[in-house]
């Protein structure tokens, strides 16, 4: 995930000058990337588990740690206020959980106000899972009489005048004309009501998750005060949401006021900045860093990555700041440990396990498969699994079969998996009429089958093609040349009469192998020819690669 | 003087004679039913002696389609594609309403744009900050005339393009050629042929060599057998004329390269793994700790199945209660878990697989007895557009360690052994993220001429992924990103090139890499 800063804002919100090779190379052991830079900007690509880090003022804050200019949990002071948001049953349905806060105080100008907005597109695109998880508003504060409601109300009956626009409409237009609309609507579209936020004078908020009113939510250079609100359908994550928002906003000053959100059978006071207590052992930490750190050591490594720690009898008891949300298991500190102590210090061992390698059975004989072909004199070629109707059945003239097919394909080219390898040959073959005869080409590779009683209704294995092009081409030549093949790797087929609609009549048979049919042995037909731009005559086979052929000896 | 001859070079020699007129060299072979290279490399060491002298030069041109022009032949110019689909909509519409159409590719777009707009088919403006596209009144009419289209048809059908083929006056015909090499829709073909004529020098060889036939030219069983080597002189043969070019049987040089990393590997203590091509989600996500609606798992990021409808079946039932647990609550892991309503249902859909880390897992659940190491290199699947940096099919190179008391330190040592085994040395660390590993790695090497690109990824699988499986060992995962190593090897820049269908590549290409 990028983040797009002005460094000239980021080194002094670090307050200490860097060059840029300091600040990439303290970013880079931090998991953090200059991806480019132009003048005063660069965009900087965070890793996605630190979501707390997609602003200025959560990386600046990261490598203040790391630099240690200030180390462990930075603390929040969150004032009381007498602000409440009332929740309404009606929305349980749709979007159940809200969350709020207030920042008074705040120096606005334009380059911040840009900022807060990509910290908020960038927030709910990622950790809100496109708003459909999360989404985030910000409010002019005086403008709005609290007690803020959040309930739902029919399409129709909601209007104002939405970001960007200067003529009331109501919900329905909203998702049909709003470029945020037809975006995120679809969260909402189906919910016979819509979620809605309004103040105590009936004024709309926000039509959550799609957009904010702009008579409301506009913030202006002007604005000091303001008013942070979260909806999601995750409690926890929009919890989550509102403590990233409001701390990376209280990274440029102001004073912070929580708000009453009240449930019908509960209440709660946010945001709740203060931090998570966790303990792990010092013998776990080492156990998997390969150290033999102390708790002094550990300490200070943590501190660099701004939590706050404290080591008792071999047990660190570590204080994790509200927006790390990315702490789910005692592995996710040991980890921090290591950034902390810096990448660059830890030294690679090599334990001596005992262990004996040996590749796959089948890679085995596919390898001599490939011996042989190469000696018969065939080049190997390599196409993707991934082809299309088109070249798969239609240009061979057969008729379609069941085959893998792709829901969401990028391009018609490429929409379901291939069944059969000599398509793909002859495909292949049609591109390169200008290159000197003869043409012999082979490849071996995966096809995937439908069968409706395998584990993942499909199974994958090897299929042989080969296919000769030549001014002159005999069939009966590429016959010995099967047969050779088989007989090399102490196998027989029956070769039996067929008729096969992409090969000359009286000119195809089907192989069989120990009693099972298992490919095809012919010359292609001249409209099939013609339809792959093949402009000479081509003999071709296609055999399926059995696993019951390996040998005991190589298991 | 004496000539000393070859019974070919005689055959010809005598052939030009009776004949008394002058032979093109196809013309030579087919009478004597000799390969034209053997005529031709003949014919150039009597033209070094003066035995034959060139008579007259011709010289053939016509253009030969390209992939893409054969393409444009069959599917018609992506222009008057376009206006096709602009006449289906009363005459307007937007670029970005294209994207639905299928019969125009997104690759396309832009170029269908630029010559729709220079042939003045069309006019564009910009309207809501959209791209906005009007048909002209003469578009559909001179569509049906196209000059280019026709010529494209033509060439398909004979597979030549000569003016003579087409009723067009000079003028057309110099617009159709440099549109045609332009866009790359062809390429001119030149043919040139020498026809010989013998000289009274070649008349005079002839005789002398005709007379000398106790010379040795091919030995053979009978001159071995009577020993008449031991008293005849050997026909000496011209060694440093130049040879024809042969076409022998070859591996594809991607597919060797791969072969050589397996035996690294192997040579290193990995066994190979494989898997299906088509997963479930519970393999390739959920046993992987990726929460059922974490963004990768997303229509851009995983390709679905439409067809088998599914659901597959997920056969370690207490793998899958385990896994379900983990994600909710963390189960016995120490994790909180993600904290939401796992589906089963969601476990069961088909995907196509998106990361070779599946098989480790797969493998994993069968193999959970300590020490352990595993490889596999297979095909993964993406949404991507198909370009020089992107491909929607690619292979992977991943990789598990398991042992009691292993550790990060180890796992840096393992990324080392593994960089030098497929001949990296310059290697350097940082912090990764992967959902299934922590603490996680992004090896960075060091590739002269493009600097530091990651392409070891690696960490320490998640007790939220081993636990669930009764994996109570550490166990160290990693990657290498075998398509870039495989390209710097290789010399190649452009990521479809690995599945090239240009045969004269493959015939050229050096194996030493």
């Amino acid at each position: 995930m990028n983040v797009e800063v002005r460094i000239s804002d980021l080194l002094a919100l670090i307050g200490r000058d860097l060059s840029l090779e300091e600040l990439e190379e303290h970013l880079f052991l931090l998991k953090c990337e200059i991806d480019s830079q132009i003048n005063d900007v660069a965009i900087i690509e965070v890793n996605p588990d630190r979501v707390d880090m997609l602003s200025t003022e959560g990386i600046a804050r990261a490598l203040r740690g790391f630099l240690e200019i200030e180390t462990g949990a930075p603390s929040y002071v969150v004032r009381k206020s007498d602000w409440q948001a009332i929740v309404d049953p009606s929305v349980a349905q749709v979007r159940p959980y809200l969350a709020c806060g207030i920042i008074r105080d705040l120096q606005l100008n334009d380059d911040l106000i840009a900022e807060f907005m990509q910290l908020q597109e960038r927030l709910t695109g990622t950790f809100g899972r496109n708003r459909k998880r999360t989404s985030i508003g910000l409010y002019v504060l005086n403008l709005i009489k609290p007690p803020i409601y959040y309930r739902t109300e029919p399409p129709d009956m909601i209007k104002f005048i939405p970001l960007e626009f200067h003529t009331p409409l109501t919900a329905r237009q909203i998702l049909r004309q709003h470029p945020k609309g037809q975006e995120f609507g679809k969260i909402i579209k189906d919910f016979p009501q819509y979620p809605l936020l309004v103040d105590a004078e009936n004024q709309v908020l926000s039509l959550p998750p799609v957009i904010n009113s702009n008579d409301l939510g506009r913030l202006v250079e002007t604005t000091k005060d303001i008013f942070v609100e979260v909806t999601g359908t995750h409690k926890l994550t929009t919890i989550h949401t509102l403590n990233i928002m409001i701390t990376a906003l209280a990274e440029r000053g102001g004073v912070l006021e929580d708000v009453e959100v009240v449930y019908p059978k509960e209440r709660e006071r946010l945001p709740n900045l203060s931090s998570t207590h966790r303990e792990l052992s010092l013998q776990n930490i080492n156990q998997i860093i390969g150290y033999d750190f102390d708790g002094i050591t550990v300490k200070k490594a943590l501190g660099r990555m701004r939590i706050s720690s404290s080591v008792h009898e071999g047990i660190v008891i570590v204080e994790i700041p509200a927006y790390r949300v990315d702490i789910l298991h005692d592995v996710d500190i040991v980890e921090d440990v290591a950034i902390g102590f810096g990448y660059d210090r830890i030294e690679a061992t090599i334990p001596q396990l005992m262990t004996i390698g040996h590749e796959l059975p089948m890679t085995t004989m596919l390898r001599t498969i490939r011996d042989l072909m190469v000696g018969l004199g065939y080049q190997e070629i390599h196409n993707y699994t991934l082809t299309n109707t088109r070249v798969l059945f239609e240009m061979m003239n057969r008729p379609r079969k069941v085959v893998v097919e792709i829901a969401n394909p990028k391009s018609m080219e490429y929409h379901v998996m291939r069944n059969s390898l000599l398509p793909g040959l002859l495909a292949f073959l049609g591109e390169n009429t200008a290159e000197e005869l003869p043409h012999r080409i082979f490849e071996l590779g995966d096809v995937v089958t439908v069968d409706l009683k395998a584990e993942t209704c499909t199974n994958t294995g090897p299929h042989l093609a080969a296919a000769t092009v030549n001014s002159r081409v005999d069939i009966t030549a590429m016959k010995a040349e099967f047969m050779t093949l088989l007989g090399n790797l102490g196998l027989s087929a029956k070769v039996k009469k067929t008729s096969n609609v992409s090969f000359i009549k009286g000119r195809v048979a089907n192989l069989f192998i120990e009693g099972k049919r298992l490919g095809v042995i012919g010359e292609i037909h001249p409209a099939v020819l013609q339809n792959y731009g093949i402009e000479a005559p081509c003999v071709a086979f296609e055999l399926e690669i059995l696993a019951e052929w390996i040998p005991i000896m190589n298991c | 003087m004496r000539y000393r001859l070859s019974k070919k070079a005689r055959q010809i020699l005598d052939h030009l004679k009776t004949t008394k007129t002058p032979l093109a060299p196809s013309l030579i072979a087919k009478s004597l039913d000799l390969r034209d290279e053997t005529v031709r490399s003949l014919l150039e060491s009597l033209r070094q002696q003066k035995l034959i002298e060139d008579y007259e030069t011709t010289q053939t041109e016509y253009y030969q389609l390209t992939p893409e022009g054969k393409r444009f032949a069959s599917k018609g110019l992506p222009e008057i594609r376009l206006v096709k689909i602009l006449t289906k909509q009363r005459g307007e519409g937007s670029v970005s309403s294209m994207a639905n159409d299928e019969t125009l590719e997104l690759s396309e777009q832009q170029l269908a744009l630029g010559w729709a707009r220079r042939n003045g088919w069309i006019t564009v403006s910009k309207r809501d900050g959209q791209t906005w596209m009007k048909l002209k009144a003469n578009a559909t009419k001179s569509i049906k005339q196209h000059p280019l289209q026709r010529a494209l048809n033509a060439a398909f059908k004979t597979g030549k393009l000569r003016r003579e083929n087409m009723n067009l006056d000079v003028k057309e015909w110099k617009a159709i050629q440099r549109d045609l090499i332009k866009r790359s829709l062809a390429e001119l073909v030149k043919h040139q042929s020498v026809s010989v004529i013998i000289t009274s020098k070649g008349i005079q060889a002839l005789e002398t060599s005709l007379a000398q036939k106790d010379l040795i030219q091919d030995l053979s069983p009978e001159i071995l057998k009577s020993e008449a080597w031991k008293t005849q002189t050997f026909l000496p043969y011209n060694l440093t004329a130049p040879t024809s070019r042969l076409f022998p049987g070859k591996k594809h040089p991607y597919l060797e390269f791969i072969d050589r990393v397996k035996r690294i590997l192997l040579g290193l203590g990995f066994q190979e793994a494989k898997g299906p091509l088509v997963e479930v989600e519970f393999w390739n996500s959920d046993a992987l700790f990726m929460p059922q609606d974490h963004v990768a798992r997303e229509v851009h990021d995983l390709y679905h199945i439409k067809t088998p409808k599914g659901p597959g079946k997920i056969v370690d039932q207490s793998a899958l209660e385990h896994v379900a647990k983990t994600h909710e609550n963390g189960w016995k892991t120490g994790s909180t878990g993600w904290r939401y309503v796992y589906s089963f249902d969601i476990a069961r859909q088909l995907v196509l697989r998106s990361q070779t880390t599946a098989v480790s897992v797969r493998f994993l659940s069968k193999h959970k007895q300590a020490p352990l190491r595993m490889f596999s290199i297979d095909r993964n699947f993406r949404p991507e557009k198909f370009d020089a940096t992107h491909s929607a099919e690619f292979l992977q190179c991943e990789g598990i360690i398991g042992g009691e008391g292993l550790t990060l330190r180890d796992l840096m040592g393992y990324l080392r052994a593994i960089a030098e085994g497929v001949g990296i040395e310059q290697l350097k660390f940082k912090p990764g993220f992967f959902p299934f590993t922590e603490p996680s790695i992004e090896g960075f090497i060091f590739i002269p001429g493009l600097g530091w690109k990651e392409a070891l990824p690696g960490g320490i699988f998640r007790p939220e992924v081993t636990l669930p499986f009764g994996i109570d060992f550490p166990v160290l995962a990693w990657g290498i990103g075998i398509d870039r190593l495989a390209m710097a090897a290789l010399g190649i820049n452009d990521i479809r090139e690995l599945a090239t269908h240009n045969l004269g590549w493959l015939r050229k290409v050096s194996m030493r890499f």
